[in-house]
């Protein structure tokens, strides 16, 4: 052991480059690891789903379950989007604490939340629009149409998906949660709407 | 002649000594860099995670903004969270005591109910799966579980079937429970007792087979 230390010498130089060596493979994989592994989870939930419609997926079980700790606590609605088809309305109401509906980018980042209140239903009322959009007349202010009662959500990312999920309150509310998943509309606005 | 065969010598003990030099040098600089970065991505450290006792939550979870450690987190997991601004999830691997959860013990996980979140438990095995049961039961939210009449829940983790709220372990081995709290912003003024941090429920063991 000696001998084999003495041999490698681990002088104050070598250890430094060591030092920095490992730090810059450490850097390398964390900063490559997204990049190898990015938009698996969002390709495995919205496998087979049309683009623009809200699919309401089957309750989670151990058969059903398309990711990695996706908790069984709420039944989910997907609706995968493109705005660079153009802009894409999302309505749903979330009537009870629970109750919410998030955008995320193909990335899985999610870059807007809304989580129902107690006491009174919260209506979502979005248009996703790519961030250029305004320029190339696809939003109604620049076809000069008067704007809807709607937020406007400039998208990070031109691809992703909502998921709007309704809480577990038990089997006597789950037809209730269902018919209002079903109400909730995801779809693509017309480009260039008649006037 | 010996002068040559001194020389040879000399330069192959050179060649040895540098060789094994350079070895142990991309040896160590692999192990120690993909090793940390493993256990960093993995397991998390102070400035990516916080654990309250037994409960680990990664700060930065599904934002848009969040560090390289977190996105290699969650994209190694195929993993996708609600923002933390908004929903935070809490894992416990072990229990309170930092023994592995395991499903051939039976745990009590005791909290108290707070009104200002929405909350569940659920449980999985160490690899994120649900356990299948006859009973169908994976998880406990706010609205399914039963509170007692102090505020407080019990939930029982066991193979057998438990009073009150029971959830199945079956055979999978080593456990994961996740419980995932959305913030509902009601809270107009932060009450001590009404953060968080305080209404982690204790996971306890209490027996094993």
């Amino acid at each position: 052991m000696r001998w084999l230390f003495s041999v490698l010498m681990p002088s104050g130089r070598w250890l430094a480059a060591l030092v920095c060596a490992m730090g810059v493979l450490h850097i390398l994989a964390v900063l490559a690891t997204p990049q190898l592994s990015a938009g698996q989870a969002h390709r495995r939930l919205t496998a087979g789903m049309a683009l623009h419609t809200m699919t309401i997926l089957p309750p989670i079980t151990p058969s059903s379950q398309k990711l990695p700790f996706m908790t069984a606590d709420a039944l989910y609605a997907v609706c995968p989007y493109d705005t660079q088809k153009g802009p894409v309305a999302i309505t749903a109401t979330l009537p009870a604490p629970g109750w919410a509906l998030a955008l995320y980018s193909s990335e899985g980042a999610n870059f807007y939340v809304s989580v129902a209140q107690p006491n009174r239903p919260t209506t979502v009322s979005l248009l996703l629009s790519a961030t250029d959009d305004r320029f190339t007349g696809l939003t109604p202010q620049a076809l000069g149409l008067s704007p809807r009662d709607e937020t406007q959500l400039k998208v990070p990312a031109d691809k992703g998906f909502v998921l709007l999920r309704a809480p577990d309150q038990g089997l006597a509310y789950r037809k209730q949660n269902l018919a209002t998943l079903r109400s909730a509309r995801c779809a693509a606005e017309a480009a260039n709407p008649a006037p | 002649m010996s002068f040559a065969f001194h020389q040879f010598k000399k330069k192959l003990s050179y060649l040895t000594v540098s060789s094994a030099r350079t070895a142990a040098f991309c040896g160590a600089v692999l192990a120690g860099g993909l090793m940390s970065s493993c256990y960093a991505v993995n397991t998390g450290t102070a400035l990516t995670t916080l654990a309250l006792g037994p409960w680990v939550t990664w700060i930065a979870a599904g934002q848009p903004g969040s560090d390289p450690y977190t996105r290699a987190h969650f994209a190694t997991l195929g993993a996708l969270p609600m923002s933390s601004e908004t929903a935070q999830l809490f894992t416990a691997k072990t229990d309170s005591d930092g023994r592995r959860l395991h499903s051939s013990c039976d745990y009590s996980i005791e909290g108290k109910a707070i009104p200002s979140y929405w909350w569940s438990i659920t449980v999985f095995d160490d690899q994120g799966r649900l356990i299948a049961n006859p009973a169908d039961r994976y998880s406990f939210t706010s609205d399914t579980m039963g509170i007692r009449a102090d505020g407080g829940y019990v939930v029982s983790m066991s193979r057998d079937a438990r009073p009150e709220n029971w959830l199945p372990t079956g055979g999978a081995g080593r456990l994961a429970v996740t419980m995932l709290v959305l913030d509902l912003g009601v809270r107009a003024v932060a009450r001590d007792d009404d953060s968080i941090e305080k209404s982690l429920p204790v996971v306890r063991r209490i027996s094993c087979k």
